[in-house]
């Protein structure tokens, strides 16, 4: 009866929270935007003649035409090509590491938050540690010392060292949700520790989490991007967003069609993600929506 | 105070000594130095030299000896010299006060622009003003450190260096301005009245006519002050820089010096502030909304206060606490220094002195590098602790 | 005159679900020293009709109506002369006192502002009066106590500060908006004798909004009873005790646990008040109704007399009304119990 009551009331809460999203403009575009541009770069290039490697030997360095809608390279590589790969690169290097950001961060902060005492004091001077250690620097060096790794080590080293946001915050949440009656109610009818973590008061953090985690996205695709810079990032073959910048930030004059499109992809994509988060934060809360008095 | 300092200490140096045995780990695995590699990869290379690079480089020893010397001598002041037998202490110290320059600029402008536009975007929530510098915020978030310094240089220095030598202003452009210092004026006056019940025309006038006045007068002095060459005299060379720190070799009046370093602050500056002031700003807007939907508020209102002193006194007093604690921490990570821009704009300070290091593979230089950066977290995050005790009354230190 | 004259009071507020009626064509006036209790439901808006009086509402909200304070016209003045009454004419105290305070500043510093915000003193004298508001209200060792900050004070003693401030200028109408609601139930007795003691001492009027029908039994000269927005009756506290003459208003009363039902239920009317948003016409209270009719769902029904003078009903069968009988088809079914 109480468990049926709860969920009705937390399906309509839901609803509501999908209703505020839905009337979030900016946000709705964005999502389609960015829907559109993850179809596009995952499945167009199934159709594409030029893959990101293959080498248009008789169009070196051409600008945007019917045949290369975004130009060619030096070496006559499709910039189309490489932008869709890149595009697919990046997210999928934002996706791991927001992944592994999530994961550790509500982990260690529900942890620390729930049980308290010595447990938390040593996650948090563990969290304590990890900001020491700048992130850029962590990451380069990691880069340099293992030039041979795979791509997938920077979005798990990025993922490895970003928690700590999200941890406190969660943690943070944790420490006032448990003294919550609801809590205090589960807890005198005698539920487990696991199941008053996950049924009783993870449900209630899902908006903080669902928000930074997006956030988390865009992040990393500018860490990608300062990485690929300092050419520490995504290596050649292979492509990534912050790579073709790299590429083609001295060519800014001479062929700018280089630069302005993978330029335009990273900010539409980073722009989408940060506005479905404002949106996705208004749904949840809507206290900021409102001023009351 | 000093107690709580003492405290905190003794929870920071444990911390920072996890944090070098991190770093020594970080930095011995990063493999052989350049220098010795580039001696391996010589054909007729001698196990000799690069057992004599390896003592110089200090790798000649098992790791757990290493790190003690490297700790004690660390702590004692000693960090050694790097790849081409330069000092690294007086060299980082240096490059710090490079890095400190432009961050204490660039930092100061963005809180105060963010600030301002957080309080005025929360308490003019949804308007036209709000909007765009909630897009502009988003925007600077969204373009990467390199695309957004590769802009400046182009428009920034490029295109508006050779205005500058020559300012003018064009009269449709003149007419533009003043059109737009009408409209803006209207506007806000208009919104001021939104939910009044009378609204006022003749005030909405008086917004629209002082915006034209103010728009027009600034166009004057343009004319009279600036058109007039203010900055044109004997100045042949490009006014914004784009590279490096200061003129390489300049030397003039203390006058011309600040000069100097004011047009080559401008463009990393200005990146600095851009991506400064949509993190700020979105910051303060949330911290302000908050408080002043809060219940203190609405007793302030209750009394009868003064619209100004209750956003001032009880909104701004309240919302700037976590900011500026933030603010603190910020300054204390970026001292690692603004590695992207500062490369852009080729300026020689900390992020110069890390991508030296690193494509160096300097192990000493690396070490310093990240030990500093580990301190400055920590003081600042002490700072931060400090002022946050400060500035709200409910923190105790002892 | 009436001190207070509410005359066909609207609030609505525009929000993205649509517009919100909250305060539906509500007038009643409040006397000199007198002490009106107003009671209803959550959400019946009580809270918002007093923000009204005092200019509290946000800026997008619109009210229509007529707020009279001596004469003087409240609605629509705008915000700069709103600041003359407010906390200078009109004092108010809400619910939480937890954070109703502002954590940064010192007690005396913060009453030591509402003093100054109406009456021409310098810094120390305005101290020394925050020093007698707090004797006022019983806080011991006033003088030490107005340099603590508000985290070093309990609940009760908070809400006694804010009794303390909203009194800083003498206002003429205290509003307590559910002034005891957050506080335990000893401290509520306690914060309840500090506004008799002063209600008696300054023949202050007093709005008091509350769920606590015994507190009005208690302390209310006059009771005023809201439903979905709408005054549905007001009248002496005798008359609406013991001769309500609007079915809610017999509801609510059935709703009190009675001596003999148990101690810890509570009892509730069944049902839930209708949406403020796009409201029908007829009465809003229809749908839980016992006595509904078809007049009743067609014709919105207005305060108007009964037979009592100054007592007014919001109900078709106001004339017709006989409280027992109407109380017992309110229970057992119509009443729900919910555990405390
Ligand atoms: N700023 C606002 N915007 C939209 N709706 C509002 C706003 N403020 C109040 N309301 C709505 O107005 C109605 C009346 O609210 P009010 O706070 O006056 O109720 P109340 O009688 O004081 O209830 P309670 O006993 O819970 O305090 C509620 O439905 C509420 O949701
Ligand atoms: S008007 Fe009709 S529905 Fe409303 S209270 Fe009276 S009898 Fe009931
Ligand atoms: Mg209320």
């Amino acid at each position: 009866m109480e468990d049926r009551e709860f969920s009705v009331a937390a399906r309509s809460q839901r609803r509501t929270i999908a209703r505020r999203f839905l009337r979030h403009r900016p946000a709705i575009v964005s999502l389609v935007v960015l829907t559109a541009i993850t179809l596009f770069v995952f499945i167009f290039p199934i159709f594409w003649e030029w893959p990101f490697t293959k080498r248009d030997k008789t169009a070196l360095s051409q600008p945007p035409s019917w045949d290369h809608p975004f130009g060619t390279d030096e070496l006559g590589k499709d910039v189309l090509g490489r932008v869709m790969r890149g595009t697919q690169r990046s997210l999928e290097i934002a996706l791991i590491a927001a992944f592994l950001v999530t994961i550790i961060g509500v982990t260690l902060g529900a942890i620390a938050g729930y049980f308290r005492g010595w447990i938390d004091a040593v996650i948090m001077r563990f969290t304590d540690l990890i900001l020491t250690l700048p992130l850029l620097i962590v990451v380069a060096v990691v880069s340099v010392g293992y030039p041979g790794s795979p791509w997938y080590t920077i979005p798990v080293i990025l993922g490895l060292f970003a928690w700590t946001t999200l941890a406190r915050i969660v943690r943070a949440e944790f420490m006032s949700l448990r003294e919550k009656e609801f809590v205090e109610a589960a807890r005198a009818v005698g539920a487990r520790d696991r199941r008053i973590i996950f049924k009783h008061i993870l449900p209630n953090l899902a908006g903080p989490i669902i928000v930074a985690a997006t956030l988390s996205i865009a992040g990393t695709i500018i860490t990608e991007t300062a990485l690929s810079f300092l050419g520490l990032g995504v290596r050649a073959p292979d492509v990534s967003l912050g790579l073709l910048i790299q590429e083609s930030l001295t060519a800014f004059k001479t062929r700018p069609w280089l630069f302005w499109f993978p330029a335009v992809a990273i900010v539409t994509v980073c722009l989408s993600v940060n506005f479905i988060g404002d949106g996705l934060r208004d749904a949840f809360d809507p206290k900021q929506n409102r001023i009351k008095a | 105070m000093f107690r709580f300092v003492i405290r905190r200490l003794l929870v920071v140096l444990p911390l920072l000594f996890a944090s070098s045995v991190l770093t020594f780990l970080l930095v011995t695995n990063i493999g052989m130095p350049k220098k010795i590699e580039d001696a391996m990869a010589r054909p007729n290379f001698s196990q000799q030299q690069v057992d004599s690079l390896r003592r110089q480089f200090g790798i000649d020893k098992p790791p757990f000896e290493r790190y003690k010397n490297w700790v004690t001598d660390f702590v004692k002041g000693d960090w050694g010299t790097n790849q081409n037998g330069i000092e690294i202490r007086p060299l980082l110290w240096e490059r710090m006060q490079v890095t400190v320059r432009l961050l204490l600029a660039a930092s100061i402008m963005s809180v105060v622009l963010g600030v301002l536009v957080g309080i005025i975007g929360a308490i003019r929530q949804y308007t036209a003003f709000d909007y765009s510098m909630t897009f502009f915020a988003f925007l600077f978030f969204s373009i990467p450190a390199a695309v957004l310094a590769g802009f400046l240089k182009e428009f920034g220095a490029i295109k508006l260096n050779p205005w500058l030598r020559e300012p003018s202003i064009s009269t449709p452009i003149a007419i533009g301005i003043a059109v737009f210092g009408l409209v803006a004026g209207l506007l806000i006056m208009r919104n001021r009245y939104k939910y009044e019940r009378e609204r006022p025309l003749s005030k909405v006038i008086v917004g629209a006519v002082a915006g034209f006045g103010i728009a027009v007068g600034c166009l004057l002095v343009f004319t009279l002050v600036w058109g007039g060459n203010l900055y044109r005299a004997g100045n042949p060379k490009p006014l914004i820089s784009t590279v490096g720190q200061t003129t390489p070799g300049f030397e003039g009046t203390l006058w011309e010096t600040v000069q100097d370093y004011f047009w080559h602050m401008i463009l990393p500056t200005t990146a600095l502030v851009m991506i400064g002031f949509a993190g700020y700003s979105r910051y303060m807007r949330a911290s302000m909304l908050d408080v002043m939907t809060s219940d203190y508020v609405r007793t302030a209102r209750a009394k009868g206060l003064k619209e100004r002193r209750v956003t001032v006194q009880h909104g701004v007093r309240n919302a700037l606490i976590p900011l500026i604690t933030i603010v603190a921490l910020d300054f204390g990570a970026l001292l690692s220094g603004a590695i992207i821009t500062e490369t852009i704009f080729g300026w020689a300070g900390m992020g110069r002195f890390f991508t030296e290091a690193l494509t160096e593979k300097d192990p000493r230089s690396l070490l310093a590098f990240v030990m500093v950066t580990a301190v400055s977290v920590v003081v600042f995050n002490l700072i931060a602790d400090i002022i946050y005790a400060q500035l709200d009354p409910r923190i105790r230190l002892d | 005159m009436a001190l207070l004259e509410v005359n066909n009071l609207n609030v609505r507020f525009p929000t993205e679900d649509g517009v919100v009626h909250a305060v539906r064509d509500v007038s009643f006036t409040v006397d000199r020293g007198e002490v009106l209790g107003v009671v209803g439901e959550s959400g019946s808006g009580k809270s918002v009709t007093n923000l009204a009086m005092m200019g509290l509402l946000p800026r997008s909200t619109r009210i229509d109506g007529s707020i009279k304070y001596n004469g003087d016209e409240l609605v629509g003045l705008p915000r700069k002369r709103q600041t003359k009454y407010r906390g200078n004419e009109l004092g108010m105290i809400f619910q939480d006192p937890m954070t109703s305070l502002n954590p940064v500043y010192t007690i005396g510093w913060q009453i030591a502002e509402a003093v100054r915000a109406h009456q021409d003193v310098s810094k120390k004298e305005a101290v020394g009066r925050a020093v007698e508001l707090l004797e006022l209200v019983g806080i011991p060792q006033a003088a030490k106590r107005v340099e603590s900050y508000p985290h070093e004070f309990s609940g009760g003693m908070r809400q006694r500060v804010m009794i303390a401030m909203s009194m800083a200028n003498s206002p003429q109408v205290l509003i307590a908006d559910e002034p005891t609601t957050a506080l335990d139930v000893t401290v509520q007795a306690q914060i309840l004798e500090t506004l008799v003691d002063i209600q008696q001492r300054t023949n202050i009027a007093i709005i008091l909004i509350t769920h606590d029908l015994g507190v009005v039994a208690g302390m209310a000269d006059r009771v005023l009873v809201m439903y979905a927005g709408a005054a549905v009756e007001l009248g002496a506290v005798d008359d609406i005790f013991y001769r309500p003459r609007m079915p809610y208003t017999i509801g609510l009363l059935g709703a009190i646990p009675s001596e003999a039902s148990d101690g810890q239920k509570l009892r509730q009317i069944k049902g839930a008040t209708p949406s403020l948003i796009n409201m029908k016409p007829g009465c809003a209270f229809s749908a839980r109704c016992p006595l509904v009719f078809d007049r009743c769902l067609t014709e919105t029904p207005v305060l108007e007399a009964v037979d009592e003078p100054g007592h007014l009903s919001a109900c078709h069968l106001r004339h017709e009304i006989d409280p027992v009988s109407v109380r017992s088809l309110f229970s057992p079914e119509v009443i729900a119990e919910v555990d405390a």
